[in-house]
């Protein structure tokens, strides 16, 4: 569009001539005659660079280089001109007359008689020319002898006097002298002469009477009526530059000798045998422009000769400043363009008063109308508007090569050319880089003239947005999210008076961008990271760092995640529990713990967890958990737990779950038939959700819940998610309303429920509602094994199924009685005497159906135990945990037990390898001597039958001590202690899951208490630090 | 015809939306209304709108991979720049379908299977160590909070964050922070976030709403 634009504008400056007189009052020019030092148009060489249009090309070169010799304003021919055949007889009077103006300087005030007699003689009126010359002749031009006066009352006086010059040309020397300043009009150039907006005015009206005109006007300018209302044209012009002009009911801006001759009838037109041009082909070739601007071999040309135009009026003659410059300049700056006072004097009243006298009000329309506004839109803003560039898939493969590698293009072009530059531009040693985006000097002109408040708000909104504006140098950086944040007037510094409050804090300057990024380590920030990093990892080699008190190990009977552990512990056997993994793997260190002890506990109880997730990853990652938690004894798939496809769609498919269970529980995750027996939501005892975020919780608490009413949900979430998981847990009295039934959260409840499902002999202890009484404190559990009633509601077991509590022996066992003397290290003190005392108490009175069918050396029974935990137990080298480690025995494994200790809180164990060692005794379950088998006794409840919570008594059973701390932490320093592994069965091959649980939890305390303290550094320093800032500052 | 085409689109999501509403709503809550909703079959077709809407995104899925791989392969074959690490998903990638792939056929019957070691030593570590940086970040975040203004809000922040965690700490000497600690979180805690429960649920009734009167259709964008 700026090319089209361009090309009416090189056409359109013909309309003035090179004197700066208007084109209204006078004709087209033709040449500098009248004054040599003024500066002149190349037309001719304008119109060779232009390339020709259309109607031009098919014209005969004779004319064309008649036109260029002569100097005149001739860049092409019309239709009518070369259909006619008569070109040379026309062209070359022309050209032979015209030459000699050009070349006589005394011609400049030439003889009248001389130029009459050289006049050639269809000019000079002469009646004996050969007709066939006369089609050549303009209508206008012609001698009207078959046109009356009365039908050209207003003929123009020159034409008057042209046709009275056909007799005696009385005024012939008045008329020739005008010719200096005004040559009669040139067909060539008649055309483009109009004023550009006046024509193009025509165009824009949608009236009848303009179409009449329009008609009119081009008939009487020799081209005839067009065959059709100039819809055409109309489309090919942008509507939006003339849409809301007022059609020009008159034409009181047509040049003068437009509107004169506008006043010829139609009788005026030219003869029947002349060949009128076609106007279809006018109007085509209007629409064509493209394929115009497309035959122009350079775009810089013609800008340079309206650069040589413009030159021409010179800003010592007319003010008019040189604009070669940045018309030459292919990416020219637009708004500077636009907004230099002396960019366009005729932007201003100011630079029209510079213009010479008669020049401003002679400025073209189209240039006095770039600082003219239309509806508040100007017209370069307008002309902006309408600018298309052309789409790229027109270029050619090259262009669009070139293209691409801009768009590629970086900021910075230190490097020089790229290889891709060189191989699309051969020859081509280095590119610009890209134009900087320079904010425009304020100019009163451009920005009172051209731009409306709202076009100037919308600039500032582009500046904003490519944070334009800034010095060169200065980096191309918007407002930071910080300093968006400090922006609020809530954000005042504390410490700043209502003076220096809108002092700020001098920023850095930004590197230049030229100017290589250098990075810098910031030693803050490393100080603080290594801090950090050390805090957390001590704890785990410092045994001195361990501070602070293990988490209970109970939970506070009031709380929700007592309410939690309660209902996981209310299962039956053969419930299908309903257990939603919703975490990821950056959760999984926080949550696996909580999940792996709930799945135990699930699984203890006989319940089957039926596992869905909505995280694929969660899904196979909790998948591996619950294989791994059978230990050597794997739980079957599909038989003693589920795990089932995973659930797509976020909400929508939580709540498509909920709605059909079935098909979603079908199939597990492998595609096999899991053949679960629940048909709707309902048909689950317990719904489980653990989750990272509080969304999931929600989801699970508004999607599902509310369609299993009566099921009670406990949900088990992360840290970041408890604050917006809170308000959907239930108190203890409005649990008939769908939420939460109870809630555990983090780490913390993860190590109070292992420690509770590690002690053996449930149920646990709880502790007072008020009461968070340190571990330490709480008293330890009684060394008398507690015998826990069967519940009344549990279900007999089949008596084939239940693990019978075979009577022990009839005699009482005699196990060796050791009375070691230990000696103990340097430090260990003070040293523990250690009195083995017989394993079972004087009252344990065995029945006599004791077969002794497993007896040891001696004749006695072997006392063997199996560990209760799946996780590495240590064996040490006396009782106590003081003591060195000796080995680590595989959880699950069976050990023979041969002595305990006086509290009977350590037993004596020998190991295969003949190693003796002890272990605590809340880790062994021991087994009678005519017990089952050690995997018998592993073994958990067949699914389907429900759990009789039936403790062996200890006439005959196993003894389950009550957990301990101590024991508790020996399961994990199981795992830390670098001891040879007593391999006894096959143990997990995944990782052990809580391993280093007392580590973590040491190493959280310690870390939370460097992060307070690195926090509360930062805080003081930062603060005596502002205040220093202000105290300089006053 | 375009105008046409939006208000056929408009009137199918309003019924659709309506239909959804009804079978999700009334068909649960309101007695024998509902055993008549039920009764028509409306449940059957609300689940039909809920299963198109799972099945759809499930599809997605593939497609995001599908997408992800073809992605890699061009760049890999154009060698764009960080091919190599295309180089590693793509192959990545590929071995681990291959895996699950014949580990559900039966040829890899290792236990634990192959792909279960892939995901706990590759994926859930290198993510959660990946988390665990983050702590880093917030804690020098913290440390810098007031370098930059000293304002009545940082401190605030920065008082609170500091009873936040000492108050977690299981020493015997902070537990009357521990106090302070439990009252902040059941109280003004709990209460803002049962204020910005309250309002999803009302920002969520009132899209419902915009969208079945026709109020909001920005499903047409």
């Amino acid at each position: 569009m700026s090319d089209e634009f361009d090309d009416l504008r090189s056409l359109f400056d013909d309309e003035e001539d090179e004197e700066g007189h208007p084109a209204a009052d006078n004709l087209p020019d033709t040449g500098d005659v009248s004054d040599e030092d003024a500066p002149r148009l190349d037309t001719g060489e304008l119109s060779g660079r232009l390339g020709q249009l259309d109607w031009q090309q098919s014209g005969g070169d004779e004319a064309d280089a008649a036109a260029s010799s002569s100097g005149l304003g001739v860049t092409g021919q019309l239709d009518w001109q070369k259909t006619s055949g008569h070109e040379p007889a026309f062209t070359e009077d022309v050209d032979d007359w015209m030459q000699e103006f050009a070349e006589a300087d005394e011609l400049a005030v030439p003889d009248p008689q001389a130029v009459w007699d050289d006049m050639p003689d269809w000019l000079a009126g002469d009646d004996s020319h050969d007709q066939p010359a006369e089609p050549d002749v303009p209508d206008w031009l012609q001698p009207d002898d078959e046109v009356s006066d009365a039908t050209h009352p207003e003929r123009p006086d020159w034409q008057e006097e042209f046709h009275a010059g056909a007799e005696t040309p009385p005024d012939a020397e008045e008329w020739l002298a005008g010719i200096g300043e005004s040559a009669p009009p040139d067909l060539g150039t008649a055309l483009p002469d109009v004023d550009s907006d006046d024509f193009l005015n025509l165009f824009g009206t949608d009236e009848l009477e303009q179409e009449d005109e329009i008609s009119e006007i081009l008939r009487d300018i020799g081209l005839g009526t067009p065959a059709e209302p100039p819809a055409e044209a109309m489309e090919e012009v942008d509507e939006s530059w003339f849409a809301d002009e007022e059609p020009a009911e008159t034409s009181p801006e047509l040049p003068a000798w437009l509107t004169e001759i506008e006043d010829f009838g139609p009788e005026d037109a030219a003869p029947d045998d002349v060949a009128l041009p076609a106007n279809e082909d006018f109007f085509s070739e209007l629409e064509n422009l493209d394929d115009l601007r497309a035959a122009v071999p350079d775009a810089d040309e013609p800008l340079q000769d309206i650069d040589s135009l413009l030159a021409g009026y010179d800003t010592v003659e007319s003010g008019i400043p040189d604009t070669s410059e940045r018309l030459l300049d292919l990416n020219p700056d637009i708004e500077r363009l636009l907004a230099d006072d002396d960019s366009f004097g005729f932007a201003g009243d100011e630079a029209a008063d510079d213009l010479p006298e008669g020049l401003v009000a002679e400025l073209p329309d189209w240039l006095s109308e770039m600082g003219a506004s239309v509806d508040e839109l100007s017209a370069a803003a307008l002309l902006r508007q309408g600018q298309k560039d052309r789409p790229v898939e027109e270029l050619d493969e090259r262009l669009q090569a070139l293209h691409d590698a801009g768009l590629n293009l970086k900021p910075d072009q230190e490097e020089g050319v790229s290889d891709l530059f060189k191989s699309l531009l051969p020859g081509v040693n280095e590119a610009l880089p890209p134009v900087p985006i320079v904010r425009a000097a304020d100019s009163g002109i451009a920005g009172d003239l051209i731009l409306t408040d709202a076009q100037r708000s919308k600039i500032d909104q582009l500046e904003k947005m490519v944070a334009a504006g800034r010095l060169p140098g200065q980096a191309a950086q918007g407002m930071s999210a910080i300093d968006r944040t400090y922006d609020s007037p809530f954000m005042q510094n504390v410490f700043d008076d209502a003076e220096a409050a809108g002092e700020e804090e001098p920023r850095p300057e930004a590197p230049a961008a030229s100017r290589r990024r250098v990075r810098r380590i910031k030693i803050d920030r490393l100080l603080v990271t290594l801090v950090v990093a050390a805090a957390v990892l001590l704890p785990f080699f410092v045994s001195s760092l361990r501070i602070g008190d293990l988490p209970p190990s109970a939970f506070v009977a009031s709380s929700a995640a007592n309410r939690a552990f309660q209902q996981v512990e209310g299962l039956h056997v053969g419930d299908y529990v309903l257990f939603a993994a919703e975490y990821g793997p950056t959760a999984a260190a926080e949550l696996d713990s909580l999940t792996d002890a709930l799945l135990r506990h699930i699984i203890e109880r006989g319940a089957r967890p039926v596992i869905v997730s909505g995280n694929a990853v969660g899904l196979a990652h909790v998948n591996n958990l619950i294989e791994n938690i059978g230990g050597e004894q794997a739980l079957e798939a599909n038989q003693e737990y589920y795990v089932t496809r995973y659930l797509a769609a976020g909400v929508i498919g939580t709540r498509a779950f909920a709605r059909n269970v079935v098909n979603y529980v079908s199939t597990d995750m492998n595609g096999q038939a899991t053949n679960l027996g629940v048909s709707n939501i309902g048909d689950f005892a317990l719904i489980v959700v653990v989750a990272e975020r509080a969304e999931e919780v929600r989801a699970w608490a508004e999607q599902v819940v509310p369609s299993a009413s009566g099921v009670p949900f406990v949900a088990a979430v992360s840290y970041a998610a408890a604050p917006m998981a809170e308000p959907y847990v239930l108190s203890g009295s409005d649990s008939a309303l769908p939420g939460l039934s109870g809630m555990l959260v983090g780490y913390r409840d993860a190590y109070t429920y292992r420690a509770i499902l590690g002690a053996a002999g449930r149920p646990p202890q709880l502790l007072p509602p008020a009461a968070t009484t340190p571990p330490t404190t709480m008293p330890l559990v009684e060394a008398t094994p507690e015998v826990t009633e069967p519940a009344e509601s549990a279900t007999p077991l089949p008596p084939t199924e239940i693990p019978s509590a075979t009577p022990l022996p009839s005699e009482t066992p005699v196990l060796p009685t050791e009375m070691p003397t230990l000696v103990p290290t340097e430090t260990q003190t003070p040293t523990p005497t250690t009195t083995e005392t017989p394993l079972f108490p004087a009252t344990f009175t065995p029945t006599p159906s004791f077969t002794p069918e497993a007896a040891g050396a001696g004749g006695l029974p072997v006392i063997t135990g199996v560990i209760n935990t799946s996780q590495g137990v240590n064996v040490r080298e006396n009782a106590g945990r003081e003591f060195a480690v000796v080995a680590v025995l595989a959880g699950r494994s069976t050990v023979q037990i041969i002595g305990r200790n006086g509290d009977e809180s350590w037993y004596k164990i020998l190991l295969e390898d003949g190693t003796e060692g002890w272990i605590s005794a809340s880790l062994v379950t021991v087994q009678s001597p005519a017990s089952p088998t050690p995997e018998s006794a592993g073994k958990r409840l067949p699914a389907g039958m429900r759990l009789q919570a039936v403790t062996p008594t200890p006439e005959g059973g196993a003894v389950v001590p009550e957990a301990t701390e101590e024991a508790t932490a020996e399961v994990m320093e199981a795992a830390t202690v670098a001891a040879p592994t007593v391999s006894v069965g096959d143990s997990a091959a995944l990782p052990v899951t809580m391993a280093y649980q007392d580590e973590r939890w040491y190493s959280m305390t310690f870390g939370i208490i460097v992060i307070v303290a690195v926090i509360t550094l930062g805080a003081v320093v930062n603060i005596l630090r502002s205040l220093l800032i202000r105290r300089g500052r006053s | 015809m375009s105008r046409l085409g939006a208000a056929f689109t408009t009137a199918l999501v309003i019924v659709v939306g309506i239909l959804t509403v009804l079978g999700l709503a009334v068909g649960e809550g309101l007695g024998n209304l509902s055993l008549i909703v039920q009764t028509r079959g409306l449940p059957v077709i609300t689940d039909l709108f809920l299963q198109v809407v799972v099945v759809t995104i499930a599809t997605t899925v593939i497609i995001g991979i599908i997408n992800l791989l073809s992605v890699h392969i061009s760049r890999i074959t154009q060698r764009k720049g960080g091919w190599v690490y295309s180089v590693i998903l793509v192959v990545s990638a590929l071995a681990v379908m291959v895996i699950t792939l014949l580990e559900r056929a039966g040829v890899l019957t290792g236990r634990p299977s192959l792909s279960a070691i892939l995901l706990e030593t590759v994926q859930i570590s290198i993510e959660s160590a990946l988390a665990g940086l983050v702590l880093f970040a917030l804690v020098y975040g913290a440390f810098r909070l007031m370098r930059r203004r000293v304002t009545w809000w940082a401190m605030l922040f920065t008082l609170i964050l500091i009873i936040l965690l000492l108050g977690a700490l299981p020493l015997p000497a902070v537990n009357g922070l521990a106090s302070i600690r439990n009252w902040l979180l059941a109280v003004p805690v709990s209460a803002g976030a049962r204020g910005i429960l309250l309002g999803i649920a009302l920002a969520t009734v009132v899209a419902g709403v915009r969208i079945l009167i026709g109020q909001d259709r920005s499903y047409r964008e």
